[in-house]
């Protein structure tokens, strides 16, 4: 759950089209839960603008790939 | 948050009983409209045009034809594939234009005539050749993303402490959603305004995607989604490029379009759950704890997508260290699917614990128990544990392998489970009692099929002292209000407290009606069994039908929303398996799965058994059938179907007794995603037990458990 609920996207610095499920949930952390494994990160993102999991210039998105290198980014 | 008259209530009339679904009639009548049921004046009909190849360059895309095919009113792009780098396609089913026409053939035909001229390139499908470095270099930033690493304690030490040592490499497949209902959608614009129909888990988020992808305000736009046929996860995320482009469409071609996906598009574009292996070190004690675990992981998210799942799962280690790599493969996406790596997770290190424990001749059970995290209310192992192994009859269980004559091997196997499940607000909830005795429950949720319906319906009849038939809950629509997705077991712990505040209120205001007639102060008066009476003397009080006449024109309405207190988070869930293996054909069958699971307080009792059923089967299909399977030289599926790609059938299920166990101090806590955690290690590990053989890999197919079985491994 922590993969679901922790902020993966920052305003100013990620693109302001890139999404995740976390960003439409309401979900409660349980601070036991990292006794009970380590954090791990399977984040699905995807582009608002096509919808899918890869940005108008056909590359896929991710936190570490549209943080404002990319010509399609927007802020 | 205690004392509170929003509490939920000691005594319950109908909360936690058992409760037929609400919508079954509508659902087996058919008059349950589904967004394949959709239909609109006018409406046209769309289909996607995809790339056949894994990796290409289009070179040319000529929609001339298409245009002038019969019926064909709408043709577009996805997006300009005039110029690098945005004209390469990155899996098979990868989305290049759509056509809409007067007739899904028509559409069929008009997809069918677009010319498309590509350049094809080298593709990478197959994840160790991207381990390895032999993979063409595809993606920017290259072929293999590390994840987060884990490292605890000392791994030298912990290996030194070990009175024994086993290691072994172990994985899980990629498997698609496979939804009984594809994804799809029905747009239909009146000016700049949209009202979409889709089979989605969050009908808010919908409204945000279709809005910011179209540049309207989200007030522009409506999204219903009253049913839908499964979505595992993979509905929760965007509307899909289906979902814009049969926006768009309807747009240029003024006229409402249906566009849903076939199967063979579903298993190709619209996600999927990522393989997840591991090679792992682990040394255990003479007394039975796990001194050391070292692992390496990798697995393929599919063009550009993350794999990463927990691991070890559960059990604590003092002494580990953990890497792993995300292979990215010209492959669909992955979405979320059933309780995100969970299920890797179990597997990957499920296995390994029953070798651990036979090196020290220890019973699995009891190596579990002295490795689980100390028990508390969201960490309930052990009880369920010793529990569970009393009903199943593990006392009969014999040491690994079957060592009976014949070819018919018997075994059991157990695993753990936990998920968050936790919700919060802002989850609004309207009630409305109107004079002629109406109750009417509306919020903008929706029902994914796992019977959203009734737990409105429960927790609001349970308040004002009705039945669940008595209540009308109006969902799937944003004209509700806003609502959170339906993902991650969070629904009935975000929804729950704002549905029983919203009912409680409207009671009071129904009480403060009803006083006056019955000469008595509201505070004294409850509603049970139907009727609104002074509490413990039914003789002044009157029926339900009576007391809303006092109502007068103007409906009694209350709003409510989530409050802290009344829902908490995080599961504990341990199953048991039981499986014949027929060791001359390689077929397994499991005969038997228990299932120990806790969910907080239980709304319904049914619909959370049903949640344990889906759960179990759905994990029986990852143990023993699903599987993407790739051709290895051109990277497409092989199996894009229902025919080739497996899953069980009724004679496959096998009995299954759920014993959900109550916590109603805890409130209300999701069940969608733990129950289908455990059930593939647990049926692996029975095998492994039947046979002797340790199988650390899924599917255990025929063919894979009689090749283990040649190999000897154990």
């Amino acid at each position: 759950m922590l993969t679901l609920t922790s902020p993966k996207i920052s305003v100013g610095v990620h693109c302001a089209k890139l999404r995740t499920k976390g960003m439409y949930m309401n979900a409660v952390v349980d601070p036991d839960e990292l006794t009970f494994y380590d954090p791990y990160d399977n984040t699905v993102y995807w582009c608002v603008s096509t919808q899918t999991g890869f940005g108008p210039d056909g590359e896929p998105v991710r936190a570490d790939l549209c943080n404002g290198e990319r010509g399609c980014c927007k802020f | 948050m205690a004392n509170s008259e929003f509490d939920w209530p000691a005594k319950s009339s109908v909360l936690g009983t058992r409760v037929n679904r609400v919508d079954g009639p509508d659902k087996v009548t058919g008059r349950a409209k589904y967004t394949f049921d959709i239909n609109r004046p006018g409406m046209l009909y769309a289909r996607m045009i995809r790339s056949p190849h894994p990796h290409a360059r289009v070179v040319s895309v000529d929609l001339s034809s298409a245009t002038r095919m019969p019926g064909v009113k709408s043709v577009l792009m996805v997006r300009d594939f005039s110029s690098a780098p945005n004209n390469r396609v990155m899996f098979q089913g990868d989305e290049i234009a759509a056509v809409a026409a007067d007739t899904e053939e028509h559409a069929i035909d008009a997809a069918r005539s677009v010319k498309i001229e590509y350049e094809v390139l080298p593709h990478l499908t197959i994840v160790n050749k991207a381990l390895d470095g032999t993979a063409p270099p595809v993606f920017t930033g290259g072929n293999v993303r590390d994840g987060r690493p884990a490292q605890a304690g000392d791994l030298t030490a912990g290996f030194a402490a070990a009175a024994k040592v086993v290691e072994g490499t172990y994985s899980t497949q990629v498997i698609t959603h496979t939804c009984m209902e594809s994804h799809g959608t029905v747009c239909e614009w009146a000016g700049d305004r949209l009202t979409a129909w889709i089979s989605t888990q969050g009908i808010s988020g919908a409204r945000e995607n279709f809005a910011s992808a179209l540049g309207i305000p989200q007030a522009n736009v409506r999204v219903l989604c009253q049913y839908m046929g499964g979505g595992f996860g993979s509905k929760a995320l965007s509307v899909g490029a289906e979902g814009l482009m049969c926006a768009k469409l309807a747009k240029a071609a003024n006229a409402p379009v249906k566009l849903m996906l076939d199967r063979k598009e579903e298993h190709l574009a619209t996600g999927n759950r990522p393989s997840a292996a591991s090679k792992i070190k682990a040394g255990v004690s003479a007394d039975g704890i796990i001194t050391a675990f070292d692992a390496q992981s990798w697995g393929t998210g599919g063009a550009g997508a993350t794999a990463d799942f927990p691991l070890p799962y559960l059990y604590q280690v003092a002494n580990r260290s953990r890497s792993h790599k995300n292979v990215f493969t010209n492959t669909g996406q992955q979405r979320p699917m059933r309780a995100p790596g969970h299920p890797q997770g179990s597997f990957n290190t499920e296995i390994i614990m029953d070798e651990l424990a036979d090196q020290i001749n220890m019973d699995p059970v009891e190596f579990r128990i002295k490795n689980l995290p100390p028990q508390a209310p969201n960490a309930m192992w052990r009880a369920y544990l010793q529990e569970g192994a009393a009903e199943f009859g593990w006392n009969k269980r014999h040491a690994t392998g079957d060592k009976t004559p014949g070819p018919i091997k018997t075994g059991m196997g157990v695993s753990v489970n936990t998920w968050g499940g936790g919700g919060r607000g802002p989850s609004p909830a309207h009630c409305e009692i109107t004079s002629d005795g109406v109750v009417i429950m509306r919020l903008g949720t929706q029902d994914l099929g796992t019977g959203t319906r009734t737990l409105v319906a429960v927790i609001t009849a349970d308040a004002l002292g009705l039945r669940p038939a008595q209540v009308r809950p109006e969902i799937g629509d944003t004209a509700f209000g806003v609502s959170a997705l339906s993902g991650g077991s969070t629904t009935a712990a975000s929804i729950s407290p704002g549905i029983r505040v919203a009912a409680v209120k409207a009671l009071d205001a129904l009480k403060e009606k009803v006083a006056p007639a019955l000469g008595v102060d509201a505070a004294s008066l409850v509603a049970a069994g139907g009727r609104i009476q002074v509490e413990n003397d039914p003789s002044k009080g009157m029926t339900w039908a009576d007391a809303c006449k006092h109502i007068g024109p103007q409906a009694i309405t209350a709003e409510g929303d989530w409050r802290a207190g009344m829902s908490s988070t995080t599961t504990s869930g341990a199953q048991f398996a039981e499986v014949t293996v027929d060791i001359e054909t390689g077929i397994v069958k499991v005969t038997r799965v228990l299932v120990l699971q806790d969910c907080g307080l239980v709304v319904s009792r049914l619909t959370a058994e049903s949640q344990c059923y889906g759960g179990v089967i759905g994990s029986l299909n990852f143990a023993l059938f699903e599987d993407r399977i790739l051709d290895r030289n051109t990277g497409q599926m092989l199996n894009p179907n229902m025919e080739w790609y497996l899953l069980a059938g009724m004679s496959d299920i096998p009995r299954i007794d759920v014993r959900i166990k109550d916590q109603p101090e805890r409130g209300v806590i999701g069940l969608g995603e733990p129950p289908t955690v455990s059930t593939a290690a647990a049926i692996a590990l029975a095998v492994r037990n039947a046979t002797g053989v340790t199988m650390r890999s899924l599917p255990l197919t025929p063919a894979k458990v009689l090749g283990a079985m040649r190999q000897g491994r154990a």
